[in-house]
């Protein structure tokens, strides 16, 4: 965060003690997530000064299509957190899909199908952290390979072809209806960064995966058990994609085989946004899902200025790379 | 750094690496990926009672190798200093659209063809750019280069895929000199060129300076950022020839970037031995290397094993190929050069 | 562990006898005997290299020694890992502070054993008042809650002091400590290791300020070239006394007669140069004159000799090769000038040690070989061949790996790639490190000629022989200035003094990395 960082924290006016704490962390608080911010700034004025932006319909479907970048950028702040990187969480998401929707559709109960995703998917994210930890190669290349591995499995299990569900299932409902307004799976979403952010504050494994990210060796050193630490990240990030699998069924009603592989970027994306560091050892996951909801929101506010939605996929190019400079 | 710290990693890495036997053994294991080549020819053979050696299906797998092979001429330059690019997907279709819409505007072939080469450098060349002095990852700039290529492929066809091409454009890719395809005949005239061109300029030599050490080959005084661009700037360009004959070839130009294509790269260029850490490799046994893979595939064609399998068998190969490939090295020799996971 | 209390005031807590560490071509320790009693502060002093932190490492179980034992309350003992070190109550605080920016105070303090509650979870109140009852007693008034990343190094080298003491050690050993303290966190840290003294921990004290000694020891070792020179309460030495055992010597080692005669040609000037580490360096570099500069770690030179090759950044100053001023300097251009460094770590900054000797000698000559980008095998061979012969690179053929040569042919190649750049002024950055006595002879030697020759040599090197033996002038460096110019001939405990960093009250002092870089 270096350059940026400075910029901004030269910017903004020094606050002296008089002035008191609060003051002085909003102004931490505001260097600490200057990318979230400046985003949410640019976002902002084009979003007000749009009438279309501010309507029931939009703000419901805003929720909704969030909801699986969320799910799944906090499954990948995991492992950036112990300095490594997923790229296979697009392929996780679709597998989860396929998984879910074939055991819908053999008549299975949704939770059956729930489970089922998230115990394989979760077992390719075993591998993976297991390949990274043991063999010690380099994660990018481990997930490549598991990004087509799981890409093959879900192809061959649904013999390449979407499949249907029928309206009827319970499954929709997940995406359709909610709480009032606000989707059932995006509740789910917030629970899931409840649960991981008590993991990472409260459970040692969790809290140590800062650790290991921030200084591999020191951590080991100190005694930490550096390979269960890697291995429950990637297990984890899979077991987030999954349930974003899950989501994703919901709002398509169907398995989805082939998935959106730009999901990847888009998770790095959000979650450089939110303050989570690919270098390791920093971020959160309120960061991490409030990230993917700034993400979110510019490609909404592209789509309501009637932007081609192919150009959104350009800009989402620049935003990454922009994020990534700024850290 | 003191004087007992220095010493004592030179013992350990005197014990634990190969640091290159004998001149025969070091022949062997640098070229081992023609003997791997050898061997699946031969298994390819046996398990489909012969089918495999028909010239048909020889011509065939050249055909779907060229392209390829083309492609991982750059990729492997950009693993050679360290990097990676994963924008050779996006670029290749980016590239064959950019060509196929230019003929079917009647534009001649080599023209557009040029268009397309033009194309692949200005995508490398941001790739190269923002590496270098925006100081980003290599996985990250390319990553987003994927995305955005692509994006700018279908903005450009409006989403709609090029389904017909004037017959001299298509002549890039479909013409043979007697039973061989032209485009091997650029692949390995690439090759040569290129292999020539690395072993023995200042730029070849920087290439694997860089990816050998970084921070000595900024001491040694070499042109490193020059080189780094440059490498990437080539990456575009061949991934773009490589688009356009192989849409010459299929007669067919879709704004989808597919994952296969990168995946089969990146195999042939790791298959061949060359380090993900960078600073060791061979052009040519990347060549070896896409042989490799299509041969596999070819193989589990012919078995009648489904298509859609493919990317899963390959992953499975890069990540068995990255893990023999440092086993053989040494695990010492890479873990040196590997800063966390 | 047992408590002080039923240990005999007089037995030893530690003793380590006869250890010898060898490592390939240079013994960093012979037969060193030290003991450590309980509730004592013993200082270990000795120049760069003499093997204080090899022993140690020895102790914290870093290394495992050749030959010797170690002895805990009497018993024998072996320490075969840092870990295994820790549980037997040995804690050590480095001098690269292992830290981790992006966890709080409390976390690096507790790291490994974070106290659980019920359920397995994490007890944050009781990490915090762990924390807090450490950064009480080291005198930090922060919260446990700080990131260490935002805390100031002296601030961060106590903290690193109070994860050794969550441990409650019986045996602590400090490498440097006061390095990066000043005024009242020196006061803290005396009165901090006062008390663990009182308890009865004993304490091994590591540092140049040889006031320190005096001011906190009760005994003293000095150390040279691996061997203890003596070990004396501190009440019976001197300052003098200390320095003239850690410096003084037979000459073993016999260098080539310095040649007298100096050109009066500058060939390089350097005024107020300041770059992040040093500050307003000026001096003058005559045709055929070798300039030594000496300094302890941390004294800057390195960065200095970094800055004239172009890679670090100059904050202010000038440089001027054969008088004319170089701007926006880069390594290439320092090249084309006629200026080429040899680095100080050949491993990390000179080699690449996969790729083969004839590559890595070849590859800052290279564009001298090319035309239009290609390079004339025939040319660049001949020369690599003639420059293998000149320095003698003993290796079996130009093509292994550079990796697989010992240290000094891999110095050898470093200097011979920095030769064939045909340059008139050759910075040498600790040029004979962690190598065997005959290519150090091979080496001075050679400085010897190329300073007859007519080339111009900067000469870095912590070895105050080499320094001193080699060298026309020398200039002294000490916490990022020159502190003394010297001419033969040389008194080697004057410039020890010269180097030695000084007490706590001068002001001048810039903020050096603890990392151990010069």
């Amino acid at each position: 965060m270096a350059t940026f960082k400075k910029a901004v924290e030269g910017a903004l006016p020094a606050f002296p003690p008089a002035i008191g704490r609060t003051a002085r962390w909003l102004k931490h608080f505001g260097v600490q997530n200057s990318i979230l911010l400046a985003v949410l700034a640019l976002v902002t004025i084009p979003a007000l000064t749009n009438p279309s932006f501010t309507t029931e319909a939009n703000l419901v479907g805003l929720l909704q299509a969030s909801a699986v970048l969320t799910t799944v950028t906090m499954g990948e702040a995991m492992v950036m957190l112990v300095a490594g990187i997923d790229l296979a969480v697009g392929a996780a998401v679709a597998l989860g899909s396929t998984i879910l929707a074939l055991t819908i559709a053999a008549g299975h109960p949704l939770l059956v199908g729930v489970v089922a995703s998230v115990v394989v998917v979760g077992l390719c994210g075993f591998v993976s952290g297991l390949v990274v930890a043991k063999l010690k190669l380099p994660s990018f290349i481990v997930t490549f390979g598991m990004l087509g591995v799981e890409e093959g499995i879900a192809l061959v299990i649904s013999g390449g072809n979407r499949i249907s569900l029928p309206f009827s299932s319970n499954l929709p409902s997940l995406m359709y209806s909610g709480v009032g307004d606000i989707p059932y799976a995006f509740c789910l979403s917030l629970v899931l960064l409840a649960a991981g952010s008590f993991f990472l504050r409260y459970i040692r494994t969790g809290r140590r995966m800062y650790a290991t990210g921030s200084n591999l060796d020191a951590a080991r050193v100190s005694g930490v058990r550096i390979d269960r630490v890697i291995i429950t990240a990637f297990v984890l990030s899979s077991v987030f994609a999954a349930l974003g699998g899950v989501i994703y069924t919901s709002r398509i009603i169907s398995g989805d085989p082939v998935g959106d592989l730009t999901l990847n970027l888009q998770a790095i994306a959000a979650g450089v946004i939110g303050g989570v560091s690919l270098f390791g050892g920093r971020g959160t996951l309120r960061g991490a899902f409030l990230g993917a909801i700034a993400y979110t929101l510019i490609i909404n506010v592209l789509n309501l200025y009637g932007v081609n939605p192919n150009v959104a996929e350009l800009v989402s190019g620049v935003i990454i790379i922009g994020a990534a400079y700024a850290s | 750094m003191e004087t007992e710290t220095t010493a004592e990693t030179e013992s350990a890495a005197a014990r634990d690496t190969t640091w290159g036997l004998s001149l025969i053994g070091g022949a062997v294991r640098q070229y081992r990926i023609w003997l791997i080549l050898l061997l699946l020819m031969l298994i390819a053979t046996i398990a489909s009672s012969g089918n495999f050696i028909h010239l048909s299906n020889l011509i065939n797998d050249l055909f779907i190798a060229a392209p390829l092979g083309i492609a991982a001429i750059g990729e492997t330059l950009v693993i050679l200093t360290g990097g990676i690019d994963l924008s050779v997907a996006s670029v290749w279709i980016l590239a064959s659209v950019v060509a196929g819409t230019a003929a079917n505007q009647g534009v001649s072939p080599l023209l557009a063809l040029l268009f397309a080469l033009l194309i692949g450098a200005l995508a490398g060349a941001i790739n190269g750019l923002v590496v270098i002095f925006l100081k980003v990852s290599p996985l990250i700039v390319t990553l987003g280069m994927l995305v955005m290529a692509e994006g700018a492929a279908r903005i450009y066809t409006n989403n709609n895929p090029i389904l017909s091409l004037p017959s001299d454009f298509q002549a890039l890719g479909t013409t043979s000199v007697g039973p061989v395809p032209v485009q091997v005949i650029v692949w390995v005239a690439m090759v040569a060129l290129m292999g020539g061109i690395i072993a023995r300029s200042v730029l070849g030599k920087t290439i694997y300076a860089v990816g050998g050490n970084p921070t000595a080959s900024r001491y040694f005084g070499l042109p490193v950022a020059a080189s780094l661009v440059t490498v990437y700037c080539l990456s575009g360009v061949f991934a773009a020839l490589a688009g356009t004959l192989q849409s010459a070839y299929l007669n067919i130009a879709l704004p989808n970037a597919d994952l296969t294509t990168l995946f089969d790269v990146i195999a042939g260029v790791v298959i061949g031995g060359a380090s993900l850490f960078g600073g060791e490799g061979k052009l040519v046994n990347t060549m070896g290397g896409v042989l490799v893979v299509v041969v596999i595939e070819n193989t589990l064609r012919i078995v009648g094993v489904s298509q859609l399998i493919f990317q899963a068998v390959v992953g499975l190969i890069i990540v068995g190929a990255v893990y023999l490939n440092v086993g053989l090295r040494g695990k010492a020799h890479d873990r040196v050069r590997q800063k966390g996971i | 562990m047992m408590s002080a209390a039923t240990v005999s005031p007089e037995a030893p807590l530690l003793e380590m006898k006869g250890i010898t560490k060898r490592f390939p071509g240079v013994t960093a320790l012979s037969a060193v005997t030290f003991d450590l009693k309980a509730g004592e502060i013993h200082c270990l002093v000795g120049e760069n290299g003499a093997g204080k932190s090899t022993l140690m490492k020895v102790l914290s179980g870093l290394y495992q020694a050749d030959e010797g034992h170690l002895l805990l309350q009497g018993k024998p003992i072996q320490i075969r890992s840092p870990i295994d070190g820790l549980n037997q109550g040995i804690g050590v605080v480095y001098q690269e502070l292992e830290l981790m920016d992006d966890l709080s105070i409390a976390e690096n303090i507790l790291l490994g054993r974070e106290p659980l509650r019920q359920a397995r979870i994490l007890n944050w109140r009781q990490i915090h008042a762990t924390a807090m009852r450490v950064l009480d007693e080291l005198g930090l008034h922060l919260p446990p809650t700080m990131l260490v990343g935002r805390l100031t190094v002296a601030q961060k080298q106590l903290v690193a002091i109070g994860k050794a003491l969550a441990l409650h050690p019986q045996i602590l050993v400090l490498d440097e400590p006061s390095a990066t303290l000043a005024g009242k966190e020196l006061d803290v840290l005396f009165s901090l290791l006062r008390k663990l003294r009182g308890e009865g921990v004993g304490l091994i004290y590591i540092s140049h300020r040889l006031e320190e000694i005096f001011t906190l020891g009760d005994r003293v070792t000095v150390l040279r070239d691996g061997h203890v020179v003596e070990t004396q309460p501190v009440a019976a030495v001197t300052e003098g006394d200390l320095i003239r055992k850690m410096v003084g010597r037979e000459v073993s080692q016999r260098f080539p007669e310095r040649p007298q005669s100096v050109a009066p040609q500058v060939l390089l000037g350097v005024e107020g140069l300041s770059t992040d580490s040093v500050r307003d360096v000026s001096f003058d570099l005559h045709k055929g004159e070798v300039l030594g500069f000496a300094g302890l770690v941390g004294c800057g030179v390195d960065s200095l000799a970094r800055a004239l090759m172009g890679i670090e950044r100059i904050r202010r100053g000038t440089i001027a090769v054969g008088g004319k001023r170089l701007h926006h300097l880069s390594p290439q251009r320092a090249i084309r000038s006629g200026m080429v460094l040899v680095p100080e770590d050949r491993k990390t900054q000179g080699l690449v040690l996969i790729h083969s000797v004839y590559d890595n000698m070849s590859y800052s000559a290279l564009s001298q070989c090319a035309r239009i980008g290609f390079i004339h095998v025939g040319q660049l061979t001949s020369m690599v061949t003639r420059f293998r012969d000149r320095l003698n690179v003993r290796t079996a053929t130009l093509h292994q790996a550079v990796g697989s040569l010992s240290g000094g042919n891999q110095q050898k190649v470093v200097l011979a790639r920095a030769l064939m750049t045909e340059p008139h002024i050759l910075i040498l950055d600790e040029p004979t490190r962690g190598i065997d006595v005959g290519a150090k002879a091979e080496i001075y030697q050679l400085i010897r000629n190329l300073a007859a020759e007519g080339h111009a040599i900067v000469l870095i090197s912590s070895e105050l022989v080499e320094v001193t033996a080699l060298s026309h002038r020398i200039l002294v460096m000490s916490e990022g200035v020159v502190t003394a110019r010297m001419e033969p001939p040389y008194v080697e405990a004057e410039i020890l003094q010269a180097a030695l960093p000084k007490s706590v009250g001068e002001p001048e002092a810039l903020p050096t990395t603890a990392k151990g870089r010069r």
